[in-house]
């Protein structure tokens, strides 16, 4: 009796929620069906991806796609590439973001209002529109065949300035002053004090660095001449054969092997970006 | 004394302007390496120029080295060359579409002119079929190479064909119509299986259409759009509008035209299409793991047999670049169209062997003997004709392409409408 009345009133409480809840099962279901579309056609023999109507789960498990693909392209060293090019963004955006913002936040210069609006004017203005002047000037320095065309256009992350600015500036002065006061050198109050005090909303920018710089495609392409210094996304899009139709299981094998590091990523650093996207007062 | 003096000087520059002018073309002396950018993706078409460039490497007497760097489709290799030549970062060869790509290139005067070469080293331009050395020509010079060059067929389900009563394919565009109403059959309403699909390729299909009709897409001079005031544009669309809206040709999906048709070919949805040589390998490949026996035949015609080429033709890029780097990149030309590197070309992946000496190889004799569907492609070449050439093609094309989606796709104008809206466009681009 008092069991039932206890489910009637857990039952009755919940009812509010059921359609937000459901709501969310149907965006999760639209997010993660492409993933999960991508992972079984990866499986599928040639014959299984073009059946109508389509099979949920591959009817005969096959590994044909990725031996495919490791066995005949040099897979490892467009990959080492990518690596190379994400990670050396992500640090020299870290060394250039962190003084950056810090100064944008903290202190009182001549022309302080003009370099922000710079920041986020930069900020607005796509590659696509950069990309040709700065091809020219690759070139004249000499560096089309190295990584750097990759690397240095990236060092100054005007999004990644833009926010640790709004994190630092929800930093107390008087937590600065007290520093000072210790004899706490800048540097150290920059690393010591602000950068801890922001760790999620640093995890968070390197995170997004680090999704659009993996994937990047057209930057990639336009800036480099030579298949020593691609990253994977160029190589996955060349098992696309546009001409003559799609070896649609290869295709999918390729982008498996090219999300797997973001999805692993994703799923160990995504509560810290809800973290850092959520208000935090002073504690 | 003086005389003498000047004499010599004059004669000395008479001497070293003549050296110039005669000059034999320049020989590689030392090892180097030039790049190729191209369009050739995966699969076999990739694998081929991998192996090819490798198995150039590994022999060339000079110790050149080939570097291949895949730059996307025709449209944006030929960007990307354009980008490179502001820069100066050309590659020395480059694979171009032969008749959207190589006149842009050509006019601008950034090719070499091959023919010095060629005589120097006895290169037989007579080994090529004449309809392949269109676009190999401008202004006497020779500037390009035939090198992954196609023709469309017509591909057909075998096993759908003979249900319907047919053991071959149709010859004209009438038998055409009968087979595809034949062969079309609709269950609840929906249609399950549609005799035909023409893809939205109008400077392929349509153009070729036209001549068989007895005009053209544009004029000889390449200057004005005869079948636009002939009828023949016209009576072209009018009739693929008629097919679809009779229900028995498949509209062609706008994104990934070619793929989604050939997969539906595959899942036995669609008895017939039209399609390059050049993805043979692959068609055949895939029909024979999705279990169907498929068909080559010429293209049916309306009144004059006919049929286009279309493809990539390699040439040299020689701005900014010195004599040893172009005497590489024709050791390169020259050991591409061997007759063994045409003939394995063309087993490879399903393009033309573009030599006469090439079809005479035991590889391309045994591929026929064993496929007799690649024969039926070189064998088209008897009445292949090739779009005149205009620097305006690319962009009518283009405009073309996009009328024709409405009419085909969208079925949002009539075909009256689209006369007019090429009308207005041709009024622009031809001038």
């Amino acid at each position: 009796m008092n069991n039932t009345s206890n489910l009637k009133r857990k039952v009755q409480a919940y009812l509010p929620r059921l359609p937000a809840d459901l709501f969310k099962l149907v965006v999760a279901f639209i997010f993660v069906f492409p993933f999960y579309w991508m992972f079984v056609t990866s499986f599928k023999p040639y014959i299984e991806t073009i059946q109508f109507p389509p099979t949920l789960w591959p009817q005969n498990f096959t590994l044909e796609a990725y031996t495919a693909i490791l066995g005949k392209m040099n897979l490892l060293s467009y990959a080492k590439n990518s690596v190379i090019i994400t990670l050396s963004i992500i640090v020299l955006q870290t060394v250039v973001m962190i003084p950056a913002a810090y100064a944008f936040a903290k202190y009182q210069f001549r022309g302080k209002n003009l370099m922000f609006t710079l920041v986020l004017i930069a900020f607005m203005i796509p590659g696509q529109i950069t990309f040709i002047t700065v091809y020219i000037l690759m070139a004249k320095w000499k560096l089309l065949g190295t990584l750097l065309p990759q690397i240095i256009p990236f060092g100054a992350n005007a999004f990644g300035i833009f926010l640790l600015r709004q994190s630092f500036m929800q930093v107390p002065d008087e937590i600065i002053e007290a520093a000072e006061l210790d004899n706490a050198s800048q540097l150290q109050i920059m690393t010591q004090i602000m950068l801890p005090m922001s760790k999620s909303t640093m995890i968070t920018i390197a995170l997004f660095s680090f999704v659009s710089h993996w994937n990047a495609y057209f930057w990639p392409l336009v800036m480099t001449d030579t298949e020593k210094v691609r990253p994977l996304t160029i190589a996955i899009e060349r098992l696309k054969d546009v001409e003559y139709g799609i070896n649609w299981n290869i295709l999918m094998a390729g982008n498996v092997l090219l999300v797997l590091p973001v999805l692993i990523v994703f799923f160990f650093a995504s509560r810290k970006i809800i973290e850092s996207f959520a208000y935090r007062g002073v504690k | 004394m003086r005389i003498t003096k000047t004499m010599s000087l004059v004669l000395l520059v008479v001497m070293l302007l003549s050296a110039a002018v005669f000059a034999a073309p320049p020989t590689v002396t030392e090892p180097i390496t030039i790049q190729i950018w191209h369009t050739r993706a995966a699969g076999a078409n990739g694998d081929q120029i991998a192996n090819a460039i490798a198995e150039f490497n590994a022999t060339n007497a000079y110790g050149i080295t080939v570097e291949e760097v895949y730059q996307g489709g025709y449209v944006d290799t030929l960007a990307k060359t354009m980008q490179s030549l502001a820069a100066g970062t050309n590659p020395e060869l480059v694979l171009l579409e032969r008749a959207a790509g190589v006149p842009v290139m050509a006019t601008q005067g950034v090719l070499l002119d091959m023919a010095p070469y060629a005589e120097r080293d006895g290169f037989d331009l007579g080994n090529v079929p004449p309809v392949l050395l269109k676009y190999s020509y401008y202004n006497d010079q020779l500037i390009s190479m035939p090198y992954i060059r196609s023709t469309p067929l017509f591909y057909y389900n075998k096993a759908l064909f003979a249900e319907a009563g047919f053991d071959q394919a149709p010859t004209t565009i009438e038998d055409l119509i009968t087979v595809g109403q034949r062969m079309t059959r609709q269950e609840n309403g929906q249609t399950v299986v549609y005799g035909f699909e023409l893809l939205n390729d109008p400077g392929w299909f349509i153009q070729n259409m036209l001549y068989q009709l007895g005009s053209n897409l544009v004029s000889e001079d390449g200057m004005s759009t005869p079948s636009l005031e002939d009828g023949t544009m016209l009576k072209a669309l009018t009739a693929w509008r008629d097919w679809i809206d009779n229900g028995w040709t498949c509209p062609p999906t706008v994104t990934r035209g070619e793929a989604t048709m050939k997969d539906l070919f595959n899942q036995g949805k669609i008895a017939s299409y039209f399609a390059s040589s050049g993805g043979m390998t692959n068609i055949l490949k895939n029909a024979e793991a999705a279990g169907i026996d498929v068909g080559v035949a010429f293209l049916p015609t309306w009144d004059i047999p006919s049929a286009p080429t279309g493809g990539g033709n390699l040439a040299i890029i020689q701005r900014g670049k010195n004599d040893q780097q172009m005497a590489a990149a024709w050791e390169f030309m020259k050991f591409v169209m061997s007759d063994e590197q045409v003939a394995q070309n063309a087993a490879d992946t399903g393009y033309l062997p573009v030599t006469y000496g090439a079809v005479e190889t035991d590889v391309i004799q045994e591929l026929w003997a064993e496929h007799p569907e690649y024969k039926v492609a070189f064998d088209q070449l008897a009445i292949a004709q090739e779009l005149p050439w205009s620097e305006y093609n690319s962009e009518y094309i283009e405009k073309l392409k996009v009328v024709c989606s409405q009419l085909i796709i969208d079925q949002s104008i009539t075909p009256e409408e689209a006369i007019e809206a090429l009308k207005r466009e041709a009024d622009i681009i031809f001038w």
